[in-house]
């Protein structure tokens, strides 16, 4: 079965991926920092029955137990977004019902004792609400969630109380960056009750031109509320960035110029780091986006992308490589990647 | 001892600080704490606030051990939330509703949920709430002049509706 990240989506050139978030917790067993080891194994147990009889069809639920995995495995799902990186690191006692194309996770003793997650290609917020609700709907029927009337769902932190909502865009934004926007971006943002931040850590300058705009709030708005307004910021953002690109780069030679040595390097090179090569990957992206390059497919960017992480790395040649060796195994599978472009 | 800040009120919140290696200790009034945002102990984004109040509450002259208040579901302690910024279950929420409140709403505004209802709390809030959405999402669609949607929202505000008196 196809993993959500290879199929295509709207706006996908521009939308990297959609994701929401629900954290509940149950009424029954005190929060992460006061559960007993023996209360957490009781309470994957619960979810599990929950979730047992579930008719998801093709895409398959499993359920994993997160010690019994190897650490290139647990890596891997951090890169590719299914788990928090808290999670993958403290493995003892945990739960993750993961989807045959990866498109469902939850995490069952992150934060708070149940984190539904769905992730989508380019903009599908509605979608992935849908299912998310779905889920939380099956979950409900067997399972007492912490709640109060005025306060929502009760989470670990007071910043998810409420809907315990988390909706979020992941895209790519190279002309509104090279404009020297994003903090202008950002400051207008966030007096719409969002927030933006680069891919890896804080401050603006995100790798690859990667940012993730969700909805800060969770209590006195509906979920739909939520999804809504920040579809209409990011379809927004959208075109901000279509008109950056045009005034970025106003010559386009310059622009082809940039996307072609990209491919060239990436098509002949024998060591690639994975920061040279999210770097490289992002021009080829926006030489797609532009009409540049028309022998590569946004899907075979977002293959590459997911195959070439350290972790995902290790875990598909099944031994924990050395830096080096990463780097020349990235080389090759770019190199195998794109050899028809 | 006067605070710091204001040089009126008696000082009743003691903390330090420590800046490039150099700690220093503040006593403020009441007053001032609060405008400070020292009241805040969940700053929803990139702040280090928990570096903040354990300097704030690891002040012995502030708060003698044990003397915090605990919840009584879980056992955590006033301070423990304070230090980590999570909460020990969900009574915690109801124990230390005074506490929380200013941080809530410093977080979320002044707002109470308006979204999802779960199993748990009854089928009449359930339905009460799907009542209250329905009828923004129909203000919305009348305002847009999408009036087949309105008129199908308004079907179903009647039927939650009628059911709701069967059941009351
Ligand atoms: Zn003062
Ligand atoms: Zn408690």
């Amino acid at each position: 079965m196809t993993k959500w990240y290879l199929e295509s989506g709207k706006d996908d050139d521009i939308v990297l991926s959609t994701r929401i978030r629900l954290a509940r917790n149950l009424s029954s067993y005190p929060f992460k920092s006061r559960i007993s080891p023996e209360q957490q194994r009781e309470l994957c147990q619960k979810v599990r029955s929950a979730l047992e009889g579930v008719r998801m069809g093709e895409n398959k639920l499993s359920f994993l137990t997160m010690e019994n995995m190897s650490e290139a495995e647990r890596l891997s799902l951090v890169e590719n977004h299914s788990v928090s990186p808290e999670f993958a690191d403290n493995p003892k006692d945990k739960l993750l019902i993961l989807s045959q194309n990866e498109d469902i996770s939850i995490m069952v003793g992150e934060e708070d004792h149940i984190r539904i997650q769905v992730m989508r290609p380019g903009l599908e917020l509605n979608e992935a609400l849908k299912t998310a609700d779905m889920l939380d709907n099956v979950l409900d029927e067997t399972l007492d969630y912490a709640f109060s009337e005025q306060l929502g769902f009760l989470t670990a932190c007071p910043t998810n109380l409420g809907t315990g909502l988390r909706a979020s865009v992941m895209l790519h934004l190279p002309a509104l960056e090279q404009a020297g926007a994003i903090n202008q971006l950002a400051n207008t943002i966030s007096k719409l009750g969002l927030t933006i931040r680069g891919t890896y850590g804080e401050g603006s300058d995100a790798k690859g031109a990667e940012y993730q705009i969700s909805n800060q709030i969770t209590l006195g708005i509906s979920e739909e509320m939520a999804v809504q307004n920040l579809q209409s910021v990011v379809l927004q953002v959208i075109e901000q960035e279509k008109k950056a690109r045009k005034a970025v780069w106003p010559n386009t030679v310059t622009l082809e110029d940039a996307v072609w040595r990209s491919l060239g390097i990436l098509k002949n090179a024998r060591i690639m780091s994975g920061k040279e090569a999210v770097e490289r990957l992002s021009l080829l992206r926006l030489g797609v986006s532009m009409g540049i390059l028309k022998t590569v497919s946004i899907q075979t960017l977002n293959a590459l992308s997911a195959q070439t992480g350290a972790g995902t790395l290790c875990r598909d040649s099944r031994e924990m490589l050395s830096p080096e060796q990463r780097d020349i195994k990235r080389a090759a599978l770019l190199r195998e990647g794109l050899k028809d472009a | 001892m006067l605070c710091q800040k204001c040089q009126k009120k008696e000082a009743t919140t003691h903390f330090q600080r420590t800046v490039n290696g150099q700690t220093t200790v503040y006593h403020v009034c009441e007053d001032c704490t609060k405008e400070l945002g020292l009241t805040d102990v969940f700053h929803p984004f990139g702040f280090p606030m928990n570096n903040l109040f354990s300097s704030l509450f690891s002040s012995p002259a502030q708060t003698p051990a044990g003397a915090s208040p605990a919840c009584p579901k879980c056992g955590i302690t006033l301070r423990e939330i304070m230090d980590t910024g999570k909460m020990g279950c969900d009574e915690c929420y109801h124990t230390f509703y005074r506490e929380l409140a200013p941080s809530i709403e410093k977080i979320h505004g002044k707002a109470v949920h308006t979204g999802k209802v779960p199993r748990s709390a009854g089928a009449a809030l359930q339905r009460r709430r799907q009542v209250e959405q329905l009828k923004a999402q129909l203000e919305e669609a009348v305002k847009q002049e999408n009036f087949e949607a309105a008129a199908s929202l308004r079907d179903q505000i009647k039927s939650l509706e009628s059911e709701a008196e069967k059941h009351d």
